[in-house]
């Protein structure tokens, strides 16, 4: 039998749970992101970026382009194979169609610092900011006899693939972009190059 | 000898050619200032060291020469790992291949053909090093190898390095606390009551009825009416406080701090390598998402770096798990699976927003809405990212016209409208209006 004694102190028991629900605040757990008003509104049904969806069987949003194929915008084309020879035949024969302008050297620098500064220095001379357990990377500089005779096909081909440790900058860099990389750091080259003559004619 | 010392010292791991050679012609004052500097140097490290002298030069010049392309490990990095290279060749082997490894190719040498052939047909830069070098070169091969035969040993019996425990207290000791002195104040009411009957006893008086718990509570909290009305009072003070402040936070995720599938830090990457925020991010100049890197950007890197300084190879294996990458081999293999990275920032489908509109054409650095990623290790959501945020930061940010042929006319027409000394900020050229965002 519920008394209305019990039922008295049923309710104040309600308004006790009450007050102590309201103290565990939603933002005490930082793992948790807590809660929104309406999340039908917030959230809608469109497939987002990186999230996962069913439409397809592999559980990703977004499918790989179909091989061959280019995005509309941006140029892919690249017919050189990743083999020594590609490399060679890329030396010889591609040359750069950016047009050597103050501006685009700005913005090649400007490419370069985001993309290329922490591996090869701010200077080129493959002092990076990446330590590796004490050690810095194990960059060359773009100044031994070895880097300094190479094209700007050698270049844009070692960029575009990789060489050796670097792994490939094609998905980070437009081939417009590479381009401008590229004539920055054939500024840093000339830059040095007329630094040595410069202490060699002041000895 | 020394200069070599003095490169490890200093740094200089990489020219094998650099300026510290080069010096000879330098007789004026700053060049015997540096050379006695130098001696100096040396004497210290003399004094700090007492290691055998031919293993640092090997060192450096393995590091400078051949660590773009070898380990000294078993793994192949572009050419095959060094270690044990002493049990597989001889010296006058090695000598001959790294002087001019094509030249011993060339003759039919059946090892290097094999090997030439199973690295893709790389062919290794001829090295121009003195027979000293190269031998030191492979004694500081050997002796890498050796060390790393006798570390795995060494650290299963001292046991492995746990992470740092969770700092905060688990609400379960509080609970059993609290339980555990309950019981003890029961107890030791009971032992109480029961010593003074045997008191009231032992001097003849009578035993009082025990009065029943709830007449107890009942009778107490008569006698306390002042006191209970203030404590709820004050309990109700705070429930509304908090009550407030939990209503108005839902829906905003500031702090908001997830476990990652990777335990990726943010300090390590962005704050000590100082690699920029857009290496990784590379879409956020671009396009309207600042991008999650795909495992080939995290390669560029971790093809060579296969250990954390915190977490060893168990953090960055994750990575080659998701390539199915053999580091043994440098092979990528067909199972390949997206790592599963939890979003952070989480703005409501209702509201658009565009990083390279932020990062491109306002140069607004990262850190104005993301806070000091630099210094985070695990990452946080630092801005509230409300609208009154955002209005905020359009309504206080001056937009750069000068030097923009775009905006040379609409500063004008602006300047017209506002009143030449008014300051051109984001909400007077519409970013305050209510389309720009939500449409």
């Amino acid at each position: 039998m519920i008394t209305e004694k019990m039922m008295k102190n049923l309710s104040t028991l309600a308004v006790l749970s009450f007050i102590a629900l309201m103290y565990s605040s939603c933002k005490s757990d930082k793992k948790h992101p807590g809660y929104e008003f309406m999340p039908d509104m917030y959230r809608n049904a469109a497939v987002k970026t990186y999230r996962v969806s069913d439409f397809f069987n592999d559980s990703l949003s977004a499918l790989t382009p179909v091989a061959g194929t280019m995005p509309r915008g941006i140029n892919t084309y690249f017919p050189y194979p990743n083999t020594n020879e590609g490399y060679e035949a890329a030396g010889a024969t591609l040359t750069n169609p950016v047009a050597l302008t103050d501006l685009t050297i700005e913005e090649g620098k400007e490419l370069y610092t985001i993309k290329c500064r922490h591996c090869h220095g701010e200077k080129g001379d493959g002092k990076g900011t990446i330590k590796v357990k004490g050690d810095l990377f194990p960059v060359p500089s773009y100044f031994d006899e070895t880097r300094m005779a190479l094209k700007e096909g050698h270049m844009f081909f070692s960029i575009t693939y990789g060489k050796n440790l670097m792994g490939p900058h094609a998905s980070l860099l437009s081939q417009e972009e590479r381009w401008k990389v590229i004539h920055y750091i054939q500024h840093l080259q000339k830059n040095y190059l007329a630094e040595q003559n410069k202490t060699a004619a002041g000895n | 000898m020394i200069y070599l010392h003095l490169r490890t010292l200093s740094g200089f791991l990489h020219n094998t050619d650099n300026n510290l050679f080069n010096l000879n012609h330098t007789t004026d004052m700053a060049g015997t200032k540096r050379m006695i500097l130098r001696v100096a140097y040396a004497f210290l490290f003399l004094l700090l060291s007492n290691t055998a002298f031919s293993q640092p030069s090997g060192e450096a010049l393995f590091k400078g020469n051949c660590a773009q392309c070898h380990s000294t490990g078993d793994n192949k990095v572009i050419g095959p790992g060094l270690k044990n290279i002493h049990e597989r060749r001889d010296i006058e082997w090695l000598l001959k291949w790294t002087k001019n490894s094509q030249a011993l190719v060339k003759a039919g040498d059946d090892y290097a053909v094999k090997i030439f052939n199973d690295y893709g047909k790389v062919v290794m830069p001829n090295q121009n090093l003195k027979d000293d070098e190269i031998i030191a070169i492979y004694d500081y091969v050997k002796a890498e190898g050796q060390k790393a035969a006798a570390v795995p040993a060494a650290t299963t019996g001292g046991g492995t390095t746990e992470p740092i425990a969770d700092q905060k207290t688990s609400p379960w000791l509080i609970i059993t606390i609290v339980i555990s002195l309950l019981v003890l104040y029961r107890i030791l009411n009971r032992i109480k009551k029961g010593l003074e009957h045997a008191l009231l006893a032992k001097e003849g008086k009578p035993i009082p009825e025990p009065v029943p718990a709830k007449q107890a509570t009942k009778n107490w909290i008569r006698g306390n009416k002042k006191l209970i009305a203030f404590i709820l009072l004050i309990l109700f003070v705070w429930g509304s406080v908090e009550g407030w402040y939990a209503l108005a936070g839902i829906g905003i995720q500031q702090g908001y701090e997830p476990d990652q599938p990777i335990k990726f830090s943010h300090k390590l990457h962005a704050g000590t390598n100082k690699i920029d925020c857009q290496y990784c991010h590379s879409s956020a100049a671009k396009s309207r998402h600042a991008g999650i890197p795909s495992a080939n950007v995290c390669m560029n890197c971790h093809k060579y770096v296969q250990e954390g300084p915190v977490y060893g190879k168990e953090e960055i294996s994750k990575i080659y798990a998701a390539l199915d990458y053999d580091p043994n081999t440098g092979n990528y293999g067909p199972n390949q699976k997206p790592i599963q990275w939890v979003q952070v920032h989480n703005l409501p489908d209702l509201a658009y927003f565009n990083h390279s509109q932020h990062v491109t054409v306002g140069k607004i650095a990262c850190q104005t809405c993301h806070g000091p990623v630099e210094e985070m290790d695990v990452l946080y959501q630092f801005s509230a990212l409300t609208m009154g945020w955002c209005i905020d930061c359009h309504r206080t940010t001056e937009v750069k016209m000068e030097g923009n042929a775009y905006y040379a006319d609409y500063a004008m027409w602006l300047k017209e409208k506002h009143g030449p000394d008014v300051k051109l900020t984001v909400d007077k050229i519409g970013g305050l209006e209510c389309s720009r965002c939500h449409y």
